[in-house]
């Protein structure tokens, strides 16, 4: 595969004392974590545990109640819009596109963060914009329109957007919801060939199972608070997935293969 | 894949790139065949009236020759209605393509939100009221003093504008409820002189209006034309701008003020001219693809359509004149009943 940016600087992020919420509630109170750069981390956990809005938060969609969000030690509230959107990108769950944009144009779209008032379109925005739609396998049907693909191939260009940003740091809102098992897989192998070129990868994902086998490090949600944070191997447990989804299960370990399977059993009182 | 096989693949993509341009020379046709129909119709305009004149005939007055009489009727009276109409129509549809993009509504137009009813409630006060004020600094004062205060009432533009524009609705109404009140209770006289700024009228443009309103329309377009990209990019959901580094809030504001600020100088030369604002964008869309944002074909389309209705209004029942507001929205409204009856597949 061709690489985009083989050597990315790795940037470190970290949420300090974090609280995100909308209007007068609040969803996560004083919340701190820190990004493990160059990894795959998936967030799991319920619905409404705030795995979303914590993305949002670090992603300066949701503006902080309380605390900060740092980017290599820098509050990102104080830099320039523009210079957080070259080290972070997010892929949100919301697929509002302009009517009849080609995949070629959508993916475009992604290196506007790069182009100033006067900086036109450069042979390296030209490049990266191609490299991101062969990373993403949508070289044959750039041209297309983005309303006429299947899910999966839609999910890859909205990646692929994300991925012309060129950025360090990619969050993904999601980037499986509705999609079935073979577009899942595709869309899950994209990622981690992404996250091999060197990006820090931090999604959101309610596939448990696919968590543990894509992720390095799991970092477990519950009522807007982090129950549990590290390799999948040494976090999950039957109390931690009674905990996240009241639900009682086997665990069970496949010779071969490093990560746990979670096979759930019944709801638990 | 091997690096290698990608990186030819890259390079022939490369190439296909290069034929990009005669791609684009051919997306733009559409933009040229627009500016040769502005000329043709610009012409047309200018030639056509109770008195016609031939093609030899314009171009001999054009060249400062010919008849005297004839020469005072082209360039004292015909070429400032159709530089007016030029000017304002391209003014009233970059206004529109801006609220749309604001509101992410193709429906959203400055004088859905009584822009312009309030720049002809302050006309009509001050001519009543007999200020010493010329109409179209009254015009452009009645339109800020309405943005300033939907600003106020809907408490910023929202995060969809339909607050901003609920509240638009509003004040439009009360401001044109204002001008029937003030007209109902004032001499005839008065009446009269006010009359053609509550439909719209390109019959005696001022000058010096038109002057202001050049420039500053000019300025408004050259502004949002380095913003292009900005506003391609607010096409997409919030949650996208934001991350690719467009401040959506500053841009919400930037919009709107040069929506008002452009409305104002054009309604400060014609008076409040409805649904150019809203063909403009539209047509130039269907034109240029629907993702577009068609800024020199919008204003373009603006620009011509304010001529024909301007046309058709001094020569369909000559020696009667219809005021130009009236054509547009005697064409516009028929057009917006089609487009509210057929559901739109985007929001843009």
């Amino acid at each position: 595969m061709a690489s985009v940016h083989s050597d990315l600087p790795l940037h470190l992020m970290e949420a300090s004392e974090l609280s995100l919420g909308h209007d007068d509630t609040l969803i996560i109170e004083r919340l701190s974590v820190r990004l493990q750069p160059g990894s795959i981390s998936a967030i799991v956990g319920p619905n409404g545990c705030g795995k979303s809005t914590l993305l949002k938060g670090l992603s300066r969609i949701l503006t902080p109640k309380a605390g900060q969000v740092l980017l290599d030690g820098k509050d990102v509230k104080q830099l320039p819009s523009r210079e957080v959107a070259k080290h972070i990108g997010l892929m949100p769950q919301d697929n509002q596109a302009p009517d009849g944009i080609t995949v070629r144009e959508l993916v475009e779209f992604g290196r506007h963060p790069h182009q100033g008032l006067f900086r036109q379109w450069t042979k390296e925005d030209e490049s990266i914009v191609n490299m991101a739609i062969a990373s993403a396998d949508l070289t044959d049907i750039q041209d297309r329109k983005l309303e006429t693909l299947s899910g999966g191939q839609r999910q890859r260009a909205w990646i692929a957007m994300t991925v012309a940003q060129d950025t360090s740091i990619l969050l993904l809102d999601e980037p499986t919801s509705a999609l079935d098992l073979g577009h899942e897989l595709e869309v899950l192998e994209l990622i981690k060939r992404l996250n091999e070129q060197g990006k820090t990868i931090v999604m959101v994902i309610h596939d448990i199972n696919m968590a543990c086998r894509f992720a390095d490090h799991l970092i477990a949600m519950v009522g807007g608070k982090i129950v549990a944070e590290g390799a999948p191997e040494k976090v999950i447990d039957k109390s931690l997935i009674r905990d996240l989804y009241k639900v009682d299960c086997d665990i069970v370990s496949q010779p071969g293969y490093s990560y746990p399977m979670i096979i759930p059993k019944t709801l638990c009182e | 894949m091997n690096v290698l096989s990608e990186i030819k693949k890259s390079e022939n993509k490369t190439v296909s790139r290069q034929s990009r341009f005669r791609t684009s020379v051919f997306q733009n046709m559409p933009v040229i065949g627009l500016m040769l129909l502005l000329l043709l119709v610009a012409c047309s305009a200018l030639m056509l009236g109770t008195v016609s004149l031939s093609l030899e005939q314009l171009q001999s007055i054009l060249l400062g020759e010919g008849d005297p009489l004839l020469q005072f009727m082209v360039v004292e009276i015909r070429l400032p209605r159709v530089l007016s109409a030029i000017v304002t129509g391209a003014g009233f549809a970059l206004a529109g393509l801006l609220m749309q993009i604001l509101a992410r509504n193709r429906l959203a137009t400055p004088s859905i939100i009584g822009i312009d009813s309030a720049s002809t409630t302050f006309v009509v006060i001050g001519l009543t009221a007999g200020w010493a004020i010329a109409p179209h600094w009254l015009a452009l004062l009645g339109a800020f003093v309405t943005a300033s205060l939907i600003l106020v009432v809907a408490r910023g533009t929202g995060t969809q504008g339909h607050r901003f524009i609920i509240t638009g609705l509003g004040i439009g109404a009360i401001a044109s409820a204002m001008t029937q009140l003030v007209l109902s209770r004032t001499n005839i006289d008065f009446v009269n002189q006010a009359f053609a700024w509550t439909v719209g009228s390109l019959n005696t443009p001022s000058v010096e209006a038109l002057k202001i309103a050049s420039v500053g329309i000019l300025i408004s377009f050259i502004i949002t034309l380095f913003f292009r990209r900005t506003l391609q990019i607010m096409q997409f959901s919030d949650a996208r701008a934001i991350v690719l580094g467009c401040s959506i809030d500053k841009m919400r504001l930037f919009c709107l003020v040069l929506s008002v600020v452009t409305t104002a100088l054009a309604v400060s030369v014609v008076g409040p001219v409805g649904f150019i604002s809203l063909l403009g964008p539209e047509v130039a869309r269907r034109l240029l693809g629907q993702h577009k944002i068609p800024l020199l074909a919008t204003c373009l389309v603006g620009s011509i359509f304010m001529i024909l209705a301007d046309l058709i209004g001094r020569t369909a029942f000559a020696p009667l004149e219809l005021p130009v507001g009236m054509v547009t929205a005697i064409v516009g409204s028929p057009y917006l009943l089609w487009l509210l009856t057929r559901q739109p597949k985007g929001s843009i």
